[in-house]
């Protein structure tokens, strides 16, 4: 009995807290980063720990020409992820990063079927709250234009297996991109009134260049895959206390990839992707779990040179730390 | 049929080499020479439009005066070069005679623009033959 009155507890004392404190219901929405990034920290939080399981199940392929097809054949991606964050000093200053684990299922024509698994690439970035949102009414007054800026840098680790290093036929024990790719960015994040944030965050990838064997009896080749340019914009509403969702939508823009210098013709690549989230923040403000659901596009044109496209569905926790 | 397919279609049907280039017919039969014209060849996919998986070709290898290429050594690497990968597998050649070459175990780990390199050495000539596929 006790246990199930504790939710209705952890409310009350979260709604005396927020009422007597001189920003009362924003502060809630600040509380809940899980379904947002990774492993990143919370404003009112000193550290997070945070576990996501994803699936992705591919339905088709765009080519070059941004055609859309079905796939023939069967891939399918479990995901599971660590991730952690601390706060530095000052405490503007963040360090997070995550850890993915890979089960990954082919099934293709003339192939037996197999699954395989291992590390995926990791991440580690540090993270700075350059400058904060007042998170009040918005009004003729400029100051409450201010939003949240986050800028960040880091790198992805080439923890995972490079197509190079594969031992299945399909290809399913490919779980990294072979390279270190450092990355940076920027976060924007603006509440407006109590209730909905807008977001609007980029991200620029170096793709390092790395040697890839040329195939049997041949030289290694040096080979760059390009950069990305990642664009998102979201949206959060807050329900109540314990509850956020929204949508969001993803722009990903990835560059000319080169061979031994000389540029790879049609290879630029144009992946558009739709999503949304629903998260419960409880036994407040410590716990948070979310569900976040992701498709690309189908339609035609909508990306270019993307092998697996199809629907993502993700379940995460995390605990924070006051 | 729109005229943009069946141009090239007509064209494969007469046997003229390179007639035709767009994306559908790369997955079509292919008649070409190899880079440096040491060879000629013809080659069949089959499926003939690639898919992911597993994938074979026939090829008919002459040298550059037609005559067939008998007891030939082929060396095939399919390669995705926008992702700069290849197969794990390596293809099997078994030679069938009279210049004819069966190449089976190509495999496609995913949907995208392939080439397949076929490096050719009979005596002392070596040339490479690359075709592309749009495999989906």
């Amino acid at each position: 009995m006790r246990a199930q009155r504790r939710p209705s507890l952890a409310s009350a004392i979260a709604v005396a807290v927020v009422l007597s404190s001189p920003e009362p219901a924003f502060g809630q929405a600040c509380c809940a980063a899980g379904s947002d990034e990774l492993g990143v920290v919370a404003r009112c939080s000193q550290a997070v720990v945070a576990t996501q399981l994803s699936v992705d199940h591919t339905l088709g392929s765009f080519d070059t020409a941004g055609d859309y097809r079905r796939l023939d054949g069967s891939v399918d991606d479990a995901i599971f992820t660590l991730g952690a964050g601390v706060r530095l000093w000052p405490r503007s200053l963040q360090i997070h990063g995550s850890v993915p684990f890979r089960i990954q299922r082919r099934a293709l024509s003339g192939l037996e079927d197999d699954t395989a698994s291992g590390l995926g690439d990791s991440t580690l970035s540090l993270r700075w709250s350059a400058i904060s949102d007042r998170m009040g009414p918005v009004s003729s007054d400029p100051a409450s234009w201010v939003p949240f800026v986050d800028l960040y840098a880091g790198s992805r680790l080439p923890t995972g297996r490079p197509p190079e290093d594969s031992d299945e036929p399909s290809g399913s024990d490919v779980t990294g991109d072979g390279t270190w790719s450092p990355f940076a960015g920027a976060k924007i994040s603006k509440y407006f009134g109590e209730h909905h944030v807008v977001m609007l965050q980029g991200q620029y990838v170096w793709r390092l260049p790395r040697d890839v064997p040329g195939g049997p009896g041949a030289e290694s080749v040096r080979f760059d895959a390009g950069d990305l340019l990642v664009l998102r914009a979201a949206y959060f509403r807050q329900i109540g206390l314990a509850w956020t969702f929204g949508p969001f939508a993803q722009l990903e823009l990835g560059m000319k990839a080169r061979r031994a210098g000389d540029a790879v013709e049609q290879s630029e690549m144009r992946r558009l992707r739709f999503g949304g989230h629903v998260a419960w923040l409880f036994d407040f403000p410590s716990w948070e779990l979310w569900l976040n659901a992701s498709s690309d596009a189908f339609w035609d044109g909508a990306s270019e040179n993307v092998p697996f496209a199809g629907p993502a569905l993700g379940l995460g926790l995390s605990r924070h730390f006051h | 049929m729109s005229i943009a397919r069946a141009v090239p279609l007509f064209c494969l049907a007469l046997g003229v080499v390179g007639c035709g280039s767009d994306s559908e017919d790369a997955a079509a039969d292919q008649a070409l020479s190899s880079e440096n014209g040491a060879f000629k060849g013809s080659f069949k996919a089959t499926p003939s439009a690639p898919v992911v998986g597993t994938n074979s070709l026939e090829a008919m290898l002459t040298d550059a005066e037609s005559a067939p290429l008998l007891g030939a050594t082929l060396a095939v690497v399919p390669w995705m070069p926008a992702h700069g990968h290849g197969s794990s597998v390596t293809p099997t050649v078994t030679e069938k005679g009279q210049g004819e070459y069966s190449i089976s175990e190509i495999v496609y780990g995913m949907p995208g623009d392939w080439e397949l390199r076929i490096d050719v050495s009979a005596g002392q000539l070596s040339d490479r033959f690359v075709l592309e596929y749009q495999v989906k």
